[in-house]
Order: structure tokens, then sequence, then C-alpha cells
């Protein structure tokens, strides 16, 4: 598998501030890459080092294994971008600012570009400065779209977007995903990461805090039982947070302890038992907690 | 790049339209006028023996090159229009490279394959291409009128290159400051200056004896706009000094371009402070003002150097004058009627004091404009914000901006004046100042109106009028323009102050039309809904 997009120990600083901590990034060739991360973590910033558009203070980064500040040029000829807070002319309409920028990346292919206007539900006429932010950022996403590239990188994109264009949104990136071409979606919208991600980064603060499949990170994390049973469970290792509700007991348990758990659980008898998987959102606020404990 | 030139073109069609055609259309309609109202050689020669030996006239006008009817019309226009020129390449500029950097929309640019400085290349050539458009349409509007192509081709491009120099101003400004505002302000001193730079050597020139040169000092060497005077378009014509415009577009160009290949996006060269953690602001005038003041006190610190300026030349010059009887004789007569020299000399600058009122207090409405269209009026609806109370807040800013240039231009000028061995007209001075409101707050009142009725025209519209309204007020009676049209601009009906007596009727209709106008934009304003 090639990389696509390598960083390694990337800080940036501005000023006094601290935007990015020794930050580590790889995406391989093919796959959607979430990453992930609270407001304020670095996405952007890392996002923008990737592009050339901000030099880094330290450390090193590659995309297509060149160097993004100096070769940035080569790398846009490959990358189709949407930054997170889409911001556009207000005298061109949308129609014009699309054809500006897909022209600029060497134009756009005419049947994407009709069919992502009609599958966006988009009305290309109006003047930029009456489009609302989800229309703005339809704009930026059909510019993106409506030309072929190696690399897509989205910052947020479907901030403002409501649930159906943002499945309008994940089809396309299934189908550039066929075409064989390699994304980086940043996000913190959960469900769109579980749906879509082969693969996720979690930073925190300007530093990685995890990377892996979702299945690897799940290892890292307690699976929630609720049983009706006579068991007690809360002396068994590897068990927390015991609590009832009504009839039912409620408990965490470690990955690797599962195993005795269902064990004890089958000889004292269960009448109900649901074993639920941690979602995304528990693995994020498991980071979060431990990080701001 | 050549499609970022044309979006860039596309986005300024109308905008630019306007400017060059407005530039070379009052160059060419204001040296008709000139031909026609000094027909004859001797009235041009006196009028120029007159200029030649009041500073005033050398300060707010340029410096006579001969009794030709073109070197006439170059005396009287060039400096304006070296101003107009150089303020189309500063807003420009800024308008494509750090207002739209600020906004977020060279992001987008930036991730496609056009390099680093792309953007800042399209939007130089589009300065350069709109001033040589400036520069064309000038030459043949002047050749047309009948003056020699020579001296029309060399006046058009010593304005273009006054505009051309302020291109590469305005792409460095754009690079030193974090926001587009910001980027206007410096570059816009910048232009300021060049005009007070040339102010200062004209005013300080050494008349030839027979009052029809005038030599400038060497202040007017350092300003791109004095640059163009010293080309001779219609004198002995020096072609070369236009280079001076290449060279320092080329230095500061260079400088932008190293600067842009070599920064962060977003990133200036100033860098910003942390804010509060609390806020102290508790109103929604307290907001404007908080977001104003900044703009108030370079309003005023503009008003100060224009005082100081006003107070400390009056001297030099008069001693100047003083020192040729026969002239002294005949310039004292003349100022007779209004009163002393030195008084008439003071007015005149006194009256840029004015417009410099009438601008800051009509940026308080414009920004109040742009708050809207940026979508903070919104934030603020909730707690009972919108237009008529956004109206209101700017308007009591500007109010206080009028004071404050005002209290500061002639407490300056007095100062200066008193400094200088006068002191008897520090309060003159001071009350001149004053004096200068009431037409200024016209523009502010107009501007309020057309917020409230055409909010999208307000930006545009508010600083045509201003512009109008002065270039009526500086050229209408030399022109002889119909006393109707004259009279549309308030700055006409300002009493020239100091003066012997001073009328003061059209002082109290104009402040009582300004309030009317005022108080009506803001109650139309209430009722319309918010414009993005």
């Amino acid at each position: 598998m090639t990389i696509i997009v390598e960083a390694s120990g990337l800080s940036k600083s501005f000023g006094r501030v601290h935007a990015l901590n020794g930050l580590d990034l790889s995406v391989t060739g093919g796959e959607v890459h979430g990453f992930l991360g609270p407001n304020g973590a670095g996405k952007s910033t890392t996002i923008r080092i990737l592009l050339g558009l901000m030099k880094a203070s330290g450390g090193a980064a590659a995309v297509f294994g060149l160097d993004p500040w100096t070769r940035s040029v080569d790398i846009h000829r490959r990358v189709a971008y949407v930054p997170g807070d889409v911001s556009l002319w207000p005298t061109l309409s949308g129609g014009e600012i699309i054809d500006l920028l897909t022209s600029l990346r060497g134009g756009a292919d005419k049947t994407l570009r009709s069919s992502l206007i009609q599958d966006f539900e988009f009305n290309p006429r109006t003047k930029a400065r009456d489009y609302s932010k989800g229309n703005r950022q339809k704009v930026a996403l059909i510019a993106a779209f409506a030309r072929p590239a190696d690399l897509y990188v989205f910052d947020e994109p479907t901030s403002g977007l409501d649930p159906v264009m943002e499945s309008v949104f994940r089809r396309q990136v299934e189908r550039v995903k066929k075409d064989g071409a390699t994304i980086l979606l940043s996000s913190h919208i959960l469900s769109e990461v579980e749906e879509l991600c082969d693969r996720v980064t979690i930073i925190r603060s300007g530093t990685t805090v995890e990377t892996g499949t979702l299945a690897d990170l799940r290892h890292l994390t307690r699976t929630t039982f609720t049983a009706v049973t006579a068991a007690d469970v809360s002396k068994l290792p590897g068990v927390y947070e015991v609590r009832t509700e009504g009839e039912k007991t409620v408990f965490d348990v470690d990955t690797d302890a599962m195993q005795p758990v269902l064990a004890a659980l089958a000889k004292s008898g269960v009448t109900a038992l649901t074993v639920a998987p941690p979602s995304l959102e528990q693995l994020f606020l498991s980071h979060y907690e431990t990080q701001n404990a | 790049m050549l499609r970022l030139l044309r979006a860039q073109a596309r986005r300024d069609r109308l905008q630019l339209i306007i400017w060059i055609l407005g530039t070379s259309l009052f160059g060419v309609a204001s040296g008709s006028a000139v031909i026609k109202e000094f027909g004859d050689a001797k009235g041009r020669e006196s009028l120029l023996q007159l200029a030649a030996f009041n500073p005033a006239l050398l300060a707010i006008r340029g410096t006579p090159d001969g009794s030709s009817t073109g070197a006439v019309i170059g005396f009287e226009l060039f400096t304006y229009l070296a101003v107009l020129a150089a303020l189309m390449s500063t807003f420009l500029v800024v308008r494509h490279s750090r207002a739209d950097e600020e906004a977020g929309r060279w992001e987008l640019l930036r991730s496609t394959p056009i390099g680093r400085a792309s953007a800042l290349t399209a939007t130089v050539i589009l300065g350069v291409l709109a001033n040589l458009a400036i520069a064309v349409l000038l030459t043949l509007g002047f050749t047309a009128t009948g003056l020699p192509f020579g001296g029309s081709l060399l006046i058009g491009l010593a304005t273009g290159g006054a505009g051309i120099a302020f291109v590469g101003v305005a792409a460095l400004a754009a690079q030193v400051a974090k926001t587009g505002r910001v980027a206007n302000t410096i570059a816009g001193l910048g232009v300021a200056l060049a005009w007070l730079l040339r102010a200062l050597g004209d005013a300080l020139g050494t008349p030839a004896k027979n009052g029809l040169h005038v030599t400038s000092a060497w202040p007017s060497w350092l300003s791109p706009i004095g640059w163009g005077q010293q080309a001779h378009p219609f004198g002995q014509p020096q072609p070369w000094i236009l280079l001076l415009d290449l060279a320092l577009f080329a230095v500061t160009a260079s400088a932008a371009f190293a600067i842009v290949r070599q920064r962060d996006l977003g990133a200036g060269l100033v860098g910003d402070r942390q804010g509060r953690d609390h806020g102290r602001v508790g109103s929604s005038f307290g907001l404007a003002w908080r977001l104003q003041r900044g703009g108030v006190i370079a309003w005023a610190g503009g008003a100060a150097v224009l005082g100081l300026f006003a107070g400390g030349l009056a001297k030099p010059a008069i001693d100047a004058i003083k020192g040729n009887p026969s002239v002294a004789v005949a310039v004292e007569a003349l100022a007779g009627k209004g009163g002393s020299l030195l008084e008439t000399f003071v007015a005149a600058i006194m009256a840029f004091l004015g417009v410099l009122a009438a601008g800051a207090a009509l940026q308080a409405v414009l920004r109040t404009r742009s708050e809207e269209s940026d979508g903070h009026t919104e934030l603020l609806l909730a707690g009972r914000g919108g237009p008529g109370r956004s109206l209101t807040d700017a308007l009591g800013i500007a109010v206080i901006s009028l004071l404050v240039v005002a209290a500061v231009g002639g407490l300056a000028a007095g100062a200066a004046l008193a400094g200088a061995g006068h002191p008897e007209l520090f309060w003159p001075a001071v009350g001149a100042a004053f004096v200068q409101l009431p037409a200024a707050a016209i523009f502010t009142a107009v501007a309020a109106l057309v917020f409230a009725v055409l909010p999208r025209a307000t930006v545009p519209l508010g600083w045509s009028l201003l512009a109008l309204g002065f270039l009526l007020g500086q050229f209408g009676s030399l022109f002889k323009l119909p006393k109707a049209v004259r009279d549309i601009s308030p700055f006409t009906h300002t009493p020239a102050a100091p003066g012997a007596h001073i009328d003061w009727a059209p002082l109290l209709v104009m402040t009582a039309i300004a309030v009317v106008v005022a108080v009506f934009a803001t109650a139309v304003s209430r009722r319309r809904d918010l414009v993005s």
C-alpha cells in the first residue's frame, strides 16, 4: 500500500500558542481516513500544513511523497479540497464560482458537474451573497467533486448540510473511493466517520492520541452489558461501574475480561442480556475524559 | 493566472469602469472648462501669477508650469487626478488580496494548482491595467479637447504612473496588515502623505520672477504625486522622472511578493495580541464604539497632521511673499475681501479639514452597513438590535467623530499658528474647524438615508457623494459652473473661516437639514428588513 499522506512529529506555533505538538498522521492510498478531534484540536491547521497553505514549525510532512510547502502546486494538481468555513465572492453566482474553482484545477467534467448540481439540489444562478451556509458548502463540494482527483481533503464537510444532503455527500465519497481515490475527512460528527471511514486518527491538543481501524480502536474500550441476572459480577476482575436500573444490572467490561464474565453469567443464570459494542461516541469520550482528568 | 485575472476583472466590472471613466471624465471635463474659461493668455497669466505667490493655492492645486492651456490644466487638476488613480489602486488591490484572504476566499483559491503568489500577481496586473486605461483615456480625451498630443500623453502617464506606484504600495500594505480594513488604512495614509508632502513642497516652492513657474521645494520630490508634476507634461517635458513611479512600484511589489511566498495563509507581519478574557462592552453603542474607536483615532491623527500643516506652513509662506513687496500688495488686495493673507491660507486648508471630518463621520455609517452585510447585526438582533438601532448608534459615533476631528484639527492648527507668532489666530483657527462641521454632517445624514432606503448602495454611494461634493466645492467656482449646480454641494455653503465676518445663516440651515434627514433616516430604517 502506498502512503499518500505522511506526517510525523508535526508542530506549529502561532506566537505563544502551540496549535500542533508532535502530530502523527498516515493515510494510505485508496482509504477513507477519518481525522477526528474536538474543536481547536488542530485539525484545520494540520490540513493547511498538508496543503502548503501554512508552513510547519517542526516535524516532517509529505503528500504524494512531496514536501507540501515547496511543492504545493504539484500537490494541488492532484487534490480537491473543501475548507471548513466556505466563504464566497458575494457578487458572483454559485455556478460562476464552481467554474472558476474547477477551471483553476484544469476544468470540470461537464456531465459530473450537472449531475452533482442535480443531486445536491443546487441553484447555480443565485448570487453567492444570498446563499445560506449549507448552500455555500455545496458550492465548494460540487467544485471538489466535479473534477476527478487523487486525494480529496474535506474539513468538516457536512456542517450546514441537512441529512438528505449528507447522504448525497456520502454517496459521492463512495463513488470517488471506488475510482481509487484517497479521502482525508476531518470531522467531529462521529456517525459520518463511522459509516465512511476505513481508518481513523484521533487528535487532541495538537497531538495524535490514537490511530487505527475502528475495530482496532474498539479493543481499547469496554463493552456495556445490560443483564437481568442473579450473578454478582461486581467482584470479577475487569468489570467496572456496576449499577442497577430497575431489575437490570448494567456494567462495563474490559475486552480481555469478556470470557470470565460471560462464564459467570452463564453459571448464575441470565433471563435477559444485551451487549452493546462501544460506539465511536464512547470511544471519543473516553479519550477526552482520560486526557482531561 | 489569466483565469484569475478574468475573474477579478469580472467581479470589479462595474466598480472599475466607474473609477476609470469617472477619473478620466473628471479630468477631461474640467480640462474643457479651463479651456473655455481661460481662453486668452492674459487671463491664464494673471491666474498663475496670483497662484505663484499664494502658498494656499500652491498647496491645494500644484505648481504653475507656464501659461499654455495645457499647463494651466495640469496646475489645476493633476494632483487630484493622481489622488483618484492612487485611491483606485489602493482599494482595488486590497479588495482582491487581503480582504479576500481575510474573508477566507483565498483558502479556496490557493488549494488549486496556481502557486502561492498567483492571486496577488493577477491583482497587480489588474491594477496596472486599470491605471493604463486611465492613462490612455486621459491622453485621448485631452488630445480631443485640442491639447498637444505629447503633453496629453505625459499627463496621462503621470496620472497612471502615480496609480501604478500605489498598486505596489497597497500590495505591500496588504501583506503587512492582517485585515483589509487596516491594509486600506495604511495605503490610504500613504496616499494622503504623498499629497501632503507635495502640498508642503509646492507651498514652500520658489516662484520665478514672472510668476508663471514655481520650482517645488524638496518635499515634493518625496511624493509619487510630486513626481508627476516634476515631469512637466506641458512645460519642458522630463518623462524619465516617471521612472521613479515604476521604481517605487517595483520595490514595493517585490517586497509584497517576497512576503506572500514566505508567509502562512492568513498571517500578516503584524501579529494579533491576545484579547481580554472578559468583555467590557455591554451595549450596542458600546460595541459600535469598541469597533470604531481605532478608526476615529486614525482620522483624528490625520486632522492633527493637517492642522499642524496649515498652522506651521503659514508663516514661512507669508514670509516668502513679504520678500516680494509688489506681489504682496496684489495678493493682499485680493485676499482683503475676506481677511488677511494668513487667514485665507488657513481657511483654504480648513476646507480640507471639513472633508476629513465628513469622511470620518461617513465611515461610522458605512461600518454599520458592513456590519449588517457581514451578518453581525443579525447576531445582535436577539438583544433588540436591528438596522434602526444600529443606525442610531452609528450616528452617535458619527457625531463624536465630527467633534473629535474638528477639535483636534482646530487645536493643532491654532497651536501651530500661536507657535509661529500668531497667538491671536488660535481661537479663530479652532472656530474655523468647527465651522466646517454642518456641511460635513449633511454627508453623514444623507448616507444614513441611503442606508435606510437602499442598503446595498450605502458604501459606493456614500463615498461617491462625498467625492463629488468635495470636487464641486473645490472646482465649481473655478470652472464657473452654474450656481444651481455648485449649490448642490454642502461645502459650497460653508463660509470662509477664519475671516472678517462669518455668515451664520447657512450653518444653521445646514445643521437643521442634517438633523432632519438623520431623524427621518432612523425612522425609515426601523421599518426595513435586514439585507445581507
